[in-house]
């Protein structure tokens, strides 16, 4: 059956992957795409080339007969109405955000807060709400380091979607007041909308985010394997590819149960010293097996948040970047362990279950296209 | 030369290779760290044995105020005294049966060269394009120079 979808952030990494897989799995779909006009882009997403002027988007799939594209600003209304004139949606895919870890609370409120409110302010007067589905790209970050049940061996069990937020950083507590606006607006005027929450997001084309560990290790030419004892410390490694992440948009979008609800999108749990290890043998770096006690690497890694927040404040006097944002210096020293059970028991199956099938695809396809040095 | 002190010079050395050779010499030809090993040991082991058998003869320093190096055996005193060129003077006096202690030493300056190389490799990486952990902790004003290249 003929669907009108409309995608935000088409541009993004997540909105061009969507495009992608809404173009090759639903060919009766049609598609209106937006994201911000060029220059206006360029300068907002600094992040996008900031560690090299090569990365680029994925957007050759916006001249697809299937797609309209057509260019928008969330953070001003009267650019939206071009979207809604005329046009009554099926499935509204929102995407559309500044990821950006060094980006301060005011421009993150402004473009992901304000941004989502100017955008269901419209639909609300124009769209056949009994018919919309609202998608909403939200982030596990919400929940920040939440208090772990324990197994009998006192193992912590990765939490579920009812975890309470406590968002550790600006972007995710932009994250979490767009869920907020949200909630608001599916309460007063009874919106279909479905949340997806994903862990960090790791593919092909990727310049930001999981993007830089793989980046760092190859940097580094080793990788850094922490054993931390006791081994129910151990540290987890949540992450999705994002193929398995626009799957999971649309599976969810057709799924009537899925209405009202917000699901976690992570792969099976797994170990950063496994992904580390594993990325070492891909990236065909060292890996330095290092033991180490639990209080021992909690003063360590908040020695090295230290030294991050310094290059962080360094780096904004001098108008630049640090090499690796503060919020991503974050994961060294908290427990995030998410659990995937909710959208498994709708019946959604992951093309990328595992941390070694994700970071085996990844980077493949940085190393086959040079987007990461190699010596050949 | 001397067996504490050329320890300590490969160790250096394997260290200083293994940057030199990330820097400057993987690109001309990546068998380098082979023969910067093999000059940097061979050297060592060679000049450690031309002393020790007194084939040079190290008593010219005694010309040195601070320095007295007996005339018969003065190669394995050297080689055990070394540190008294700076004035640290430990006096040791090789005795029977030091000389598999001397080997033990010699042999290990191969694995001291290899843990200076590996150290070098860690700090400043191995392939052309690798920092290693001088990369997250470089300064600010470095990257931005670097980026505006």
């Amino acid at each position: 059956m003929s669907k009108l979808v409309l995608v935000d952030g088409a541009k993004g990494h997540t909105g061009s992957f969507l495009i992608k897989e809404i173009l090759e799995s639903k060919p009766n779909w049609q598609i209106i795409a937006t994201d911000l006009p060029i220059d206006s882009r360029k300068k907002l997403m600094k992040k996008e080339t900031i560690f090299s002027s090569e990365l680029k988007q994925m957007d050759e799939f916006l001249i697809d007969p299937r797609v309209e594209f057509l260019p928008t600003d969330l953070t001003k209304p009267e650019t939206l109405e071009a979207l809604f004139q005329g046009r009554k949606y099926d499935f509204i895919f929102h995407p559309a955000s500044l990821y950006d870890y060094f980006a301060l609370l005011d421009i993150l409120r402004e473009i992901n807060v304000e941004g989502i409110r100017n955008l269901l302010e419209l639909i609300i007067k124009t769209q056949d709400l009994k018919k919309l589905v609202f998608v909403h790209w939200s982030t596990c970050g919400v929940y920040g380091e939440p208090k772990y049940e324990k197994d009998l061996r006192g193992y912590p069990i990765p939490a579920d979607e009812r975890a309470p937020y406590d968002p550790p950083n600006y972007y995710s507590i932009s994250k979490m007041e767009q869920e907020l606006v949200l909630k608001e607006y599916v309460k007063e005027h009874e919106l279909k909308s479905i949340i997806i929450r994903p862990a960090p997001i790791i593919g092909p084309y990727q310049t930001y985010g999981a993007y830089h560990i793989l980046m760092m290790i190859n940097k580094l030419g080793f990788a850094p394997g922490l054993h931390i004892y006791p081994k129910k410390k151990r540290l987890a490694m949540p992450l999705i590819h994002i193929e398995d992440l626009v799957r999971a948009a649309v599976f969810l979008a057709e799924d009537e149960r899925a209405i009202g609800e917000a699901f976690n999108l992570v792969i099976n749990p797994c170990l950063q010293e496994d992904f580390l290890e594993y990325l070492g043998t891909l990236l065909n770096t060292d890996y330095i097996n290092i033991p180490i006690l639990w209080p021992l690497y909690k003063l360590l890694s908040k020695i090295l948040f230290w030294i991050a927040n310094r290059k962080e404040k360094k780096a904004r006097k001098l108008d630049s970047r640090p090499q690796i944002d503060l919020s991503m210096a974050g994961y060294m020293n908290h427990q995030y362990h998410f659990s995937n059970e909710k959208i498994k028991m709708l019946g959604f199956n992951f093309k990328f279950p595992d941390y070694d099938d994700v970071t085996k695809d990844t980077v493949e396809w940085y190393l086959g296209n040079n987007w990461l040095e190699s010596d050949y | 030369m001397g067996f504490v002190s050329s320890i300590i010079a490969l160790f250096i050395l394997g260290w200083l290779n293994s940057y030199l050779y990330r820097k400057y010499l993987r690109k001309r030809n990546k068998d380098w760290i082979a023969f910067l090993a093999i000059i940097s040991i061979g050297v060592f082991w060679i000049l450690d044995c031309l002393i020790y058998f007194d084939v040079l003869n190290m008593t010219w320093l005694n010309s040195l105020p601070w320095i007295n190096i007996p005339a018969s055996g003065s190669g394995r005193y050297f080689l055990w005294n070394s540190f008294m060129v700076i004035g640290l003077h430990p006096n040791i006096s090789p005795q029977a049966g030091m000389e598999i202690v001397e080997l033990v030493l010699l042999i290990s300056y191969f694995p001291w060269y290899v843990v200076g190389k590996l150290l070098g490799k860690i700090l400043h990486g191995y392939r052309t394009y690798q920092q290693g952990l001088y990369w997250p902790f470089r300064p600010t004003k470095t990257v931005i120079k670097k980026r505006e290249k």
